[in-house]
């Protein structure tokens, strides 16, 4: 019993501890760092199967005490928990790996992985946040955390993208966290179960309840970029590759996400929003941040500013899989929470060795470059189609299930938002594929011969191919029992009560 | 080894558990040297909230002394000069915590300024002889404010046993005026704005070490003492005016101090000011204790006293932690800190977890401080200190966060960063680590300062 109640405990504890250990050893002890690193990774991955396996079973982990009168600290995993504590886990040994290869040689690197491990130990504490006070001191720690990476390469352009991150995300926070207190004063502690904890409140309570909604929200939609709250992610683009592609998939973008879905599942319940008409606003807000996100993306040269405003995009279909009022969208949000990781994560992956390779940060540079690096042009293109939603990649099913959800939800709009945009999402990713597979390479590195077998280091094309490779299967075999589909099937059943 | 730091220290822990033992085995107790009812004499109260103060003076001590003791040579005159200083300002500082009557409360806070003064001045330039004077004219002036008011309910009531006086105190003119003129006096040793201009130089010049002293206990006790008035006479004769006022003093200092401190060139000025700033939460306390439920009162006190915790082991760090850096660059100016996180990462990473403290963001002492505000300033309908505890977190963040923008600036610069020993960069992690894990173990400080509590509010 010990165990299963210390286990949440140890998930955070190995990126935690980790992250301190990382900081005390001197700067040059590279094998040392990439060994605890990853190690640290391998055994919160092991841990988190584990969990996984017991919640399967019906197993129940919780880590819980009393931090003040009335306050209570509480990790525990449940389904939802155990999809993003999963995703998190499996993507942050990638991005370490990738990491290491791509840090090579620069400076700061101790400060750079301590603070990396302090992240994911955020994010893992987001993932098994137990209740709302424990969700809001995660949900601050990753901001602060995430902070030292954004600006990382303490160049002017640095520091000022992190100056707006922080006078976005500290001011959400307050909001969040005003939100988080008067849910606490006037219904006390705020667990997280399906169905959430208004059944049977009285109309009278409709208004402060409404008004705490939106505190939570504007709170948490700062970090889920949503519009017109997202003008910190684009600029958050100059940090160094494996930053943003964290960002993007797991940690700062996907806990302002998962805080919506936990807030409007397991607080409210989702029934009670429906009654309390807060769903629909929120999911039109959703659809105009996917349409602006898309049309933004349109526009950008700059192949990861590109990628940024597709984020803003992608992410907000999850928001609008959480309004669409029935189990089907609810499948479809918590799948594209897995697969928008993934396939994101790819992304900027493969951006990021395109960009340490060969120099290339703009569109128009791409030409051809399927020619000198295959690999990474394969992964990319896999990640660039699942986002249109291409059957069969991973990206296919959140979509379908998402346009299923509205025609059940009888939100046609949202079937209409879900067209648009997937035809903008094909008119902003098979340009950029039409340049790397059609157009004539560029003289300049074409001729230079590979002085390796490889494309580049194996550490950073290792990632993208793993990621890309998922991406298919998940696609493919999305049925299959323990995939993130089936998950969320299981989920949206205990959450309707079927 | 110093004899004159560990042999007062060992007294020091041996009392602490003595007298922690007889608190927590038969609750709160009183002790006089002279027994007889009326007589001015030497008297001790002890309750938990007391307590309190004594173990974090007595961690301080520890803590502090441990750093003057490695932060200045060895055979350097201030060395020599420097512990009779030190420990006159803790037994002061002890005496206020404890004091049972307004005479002892008297002499005991006349200590703490006579060592204060003298510790100031230890600083090698003449700006802290300014300094110095500066500071002894401003707790003189308070002072006397104090002893005008004390004095005049001598004269009324014929005791100055806070005991006898909390049963017979009544609301008069004369009582009103008295208590109006210790609350001044108090105020103004406690540096809340607009009587804080003394506050940042005095701590900005001292040495880092002795900064950190100041900042963490001396400016408490003031506030302290004058907490403890109110809570036990406040329901009786503290006006809502009176209170109110506080609160928005207290609300003008948290966004005064704040953006002074947004805009200071040197380090330690950006900590001193960081003090006018966090003091300014403590005066929130008034308006939230007087004519409110005793649900909100609750909740105020909780809040404050963690406020003063954490705030005192958070400054501590700061100051240490700057005065590490400072130490380390041989220059005092904000602007020089770019590279700074490469040779001195451990320090840098002190100051940023006592900043998330001081930020007022989870896990920390601070957070949760203004958690319990935020509560009851909403249970009150008080709604409007709700925007100044949020600007003046936003606030916070920005004066910390513009160390860590420019320490993470990379210039191509070749900077001469001296080493300073490792030894130093330990007092200011601890501090930093307590700070923040007040935020997650708060249970058993907030269930001390309840003992006894209730009665001397006068709910029985």
């Amino acid at each position: 019993m010990a165990l299963n109640s210390l286990l949440p405990l140890w998930v955070l504890a190995t990126s935690l501890v980790v992250a301190f250990v990382i900081f005390a050893i001197p700067e040059d002890r590279i094998k040392l760092r990439s060994f605890l690193n990853l190690s640290a990774a391998v055994i919160k991955l092991l841990l988190v199967m584990i969990m996984t396996w017991g919640v399967f079973q019906g197993v129940f982990y919780e880590t819980r005490f009393e931090v003040a009168p009335g306050l209570v600290f509480s990790l525990k995993a449940d389904p939802l928990s155990i999809v993003f504590a999963g995703l998190s886990s499996v993507l942050w040994l990638l991005t370490t790996i990738y990491a290491i290869g791509y840090l090579e040689e620069s400076p700061n690197r101790s400060r750079f992985f301590g603070f990396f491990s302090f992240c994911v130990a955020s994010t893992l504490g987001i993932a098994l946040a137990g209740n709302l006070f424990t969700f809001l001191l995660f949900y601050e720690m990753l901001t602060l955390s995430a902070y030292p990476l954004v600006v990382h390469r303490g160049t002017q352009a640095a520091l000022k993208a992190g100056r707006i991150y922080l006078i976005y995300t500290l001011s959400g926070g307050a909001l969040l966290m005003l939100g988080v207190v008067m849910m606490y004063l006037h219904f006390g502690d705020m667990p997280f179960v399906s169905e959430g904890h208004f059944q049977q409140v009285s109309a009278s309570e409709y208004p402060m309840l409404r008004l705490i909604f939106i505190l939570l929200i504007a709170g948490l939609a700062v970090k889920a970029a949503l519009v017109p709250l997202h003008g910190w992610l684009p600029s958050a683009m100059v940090a160094p590759a494996p930053v943003s592609a964290l960002l993007h998939a797991v940690a700062v973008v996907k806990a302002g996400v998962f805080g919506i879905v936990r807030v409007v599942y397991d607080i409210f319940g989702i029934e009670f929003s429906f009654a309390l008409g807060v769903l629909v606003p929120l999911g039109w807000l959703a659809a105009a941040t996917i349409l602006y996100g898309s049309i933004r993306a349109l526009y950008q040269t700059d192949l990861k500013r590109r990628l940024a405003f597709s984020t803003v995009s992608q992410v907000s279909y999850i928001t609008l899989g959480i309004a669409l009022f029935g189990p089907l969208g609810t499948i479809g949000a918590i799948v594209h929470l897995v697969h928008q990781g993934i396939m994101k994560i790819t992304l900027f992956f493969c951006a990021g060795n395109y960009a340490e390779t060969l120099g290339i940060h703009r569109i128009d540079e791409l030409n051809g470059v399927s020619k000198r690096m295959p690999w990474t042009s394969i992964a990319f293109t896999l990640g660039a189609l699942g986002m249109i939603g291409l059957p069969p990649l991973a990206g296919f099913i959140s979509k379908w299930y998402l346009g299923l959800g509205a025609l059940e939800a009888q939100m046609y709009w949202a079937v209409g938002v879900l067209v648009m945009s997937t035809l903008l999402n094909a008119a902003y990713f098979l340009p950029i594929l039409h340049r790397i597979w059609f157009r004539a390479p560029q003289a300049a590195w074409c001729n230079t011969p590979s002085l390796k077998r490889l494309e580049c280091s194996w550490l950073l094309l290792a990632p993208p191919v793993v990621t890309a490779v998922l991406i298919l299967l998940l696609g493919v075999f999305a049925s299959w029992p323990m995939s993130p589909f089936s998950w969320a099937v299981f989920m949206a059943n205990k959450e309707y009560g079927l | 080894m110093l004899y004159v730091l560990w042999l007062p220290l060992m007294f020091q822990a041996a009392l602490v558990v003595l007298i922690g033992r007889q608190l927590l085995a038969k609750g709160s107790f009183e002790w006089a040297l002279f027994d007889a009812v009326g007589i001015p004499g030497l008297s001790i109260r002890l309750d938990g909230l007391a307590f309190l103060f004594i173990l974090l003076s007595s961690l301080m001590a520890i803590l502090a002394g441990f750093q003057i003791s490695n932060f200045f040579a060895k055979q350097s005159s201030i060395q020599k000069r420097i512990w009779w200083r030190f420990w006159i300002v803790l037994l002061g500082l002890s005496l206020v915590w404890t004091a049972g009557d307004l005479i002892t409360l008297y002499i005991a806070m006349e200590l703490v300024a006579f060592g204060v003064v003298g510790l100031i001045a230890l600083g090698d330039q003449a700006e802290s002889y300014r300094s110095a004077l500066r500071y002894l004219k401003a707790v003189l002036l308070g002072t006397l404010s104090f002893l005008i008011g004390i004095l005049l309910i001598y004269g009324i009531y014929g005791t100055v046993s806070l005991e006898a006086l909390q049963q017979n105190i009544e609301s008069t003119v004369l009582t009103g005026l008295a208590f109006a003129l210790m609350t001044v006096g108090l105020v103004y040793r406690a540096a809340l704005f607009p009587l804080h201009s003394w506050l940042p130089p005095a701590h900005g010049s001292s040495h880092a070490p002795l900064s950190a002293l100041l900042s963490a206990l001396v400016t408490k006790a003031s506030f302290y003492t004058l907490a403890r008035l109110w809570l036990d006479w406040g329901d009786l004769i503290g006006s809502h005016l009176l209170a109110q006022l506080l609160g928005v003093l207290g609300a003008l200092a948290i966004l005064w101090g704040g953006w002074m401190a947004c805009r200071q060139s040197e380090l330690k000025m950006l900590v001193a000011y960081s003090s006018v700033n966090q003091v300014g939460y403590f005066f929130l306390l008034f308006p939230l204790i007087i004519g409110v439920s005793n649900e909100v009162a609750l909740l105020a006190k909780q809040g404050v006293m963690l406020q003063v915790v954490s705030h005192a082991l958070a400054k501590a760090a700061l100051f240490m932690a700057a005065g590490n850096l400072v130490a380390a660059l041989g220059s005092k100016y904000i602007a020089d800190l770019s590279g700074i996180s490469r040779s001195m990462p451990l320090s840098l990473l002190s100051f940023g977890l006592a900043g998330v403290s001081i930020m007022g963001l989870p896990p920390s002492g601070g957070f949760l401080a203004k958690w319990y505000l935020l509560q009851a300033s909403l249970l009150s309908g008080q709604w409007w200190w709700i925007p100044v505890l949020i600007i003046g977190g936003l606030l916070s963040a920005t004066y910390i966060f513009r160390i860590f923008s420019r320490s993470f600036l990379e210039e191509a610069n070749t900077k001469s960063i001296k080493i300073i020993p490792k030894v130093l960069e330990i007092a200011p992690m601890i501090l930093a680590l307590l700070a923040v894990g007040l935020g997650l173990f708060a249970n058993a400080p907030l269930a001390l300062m309840m003992i006894g509590l209730e009665v001397t509010n006068g709910v029985e």
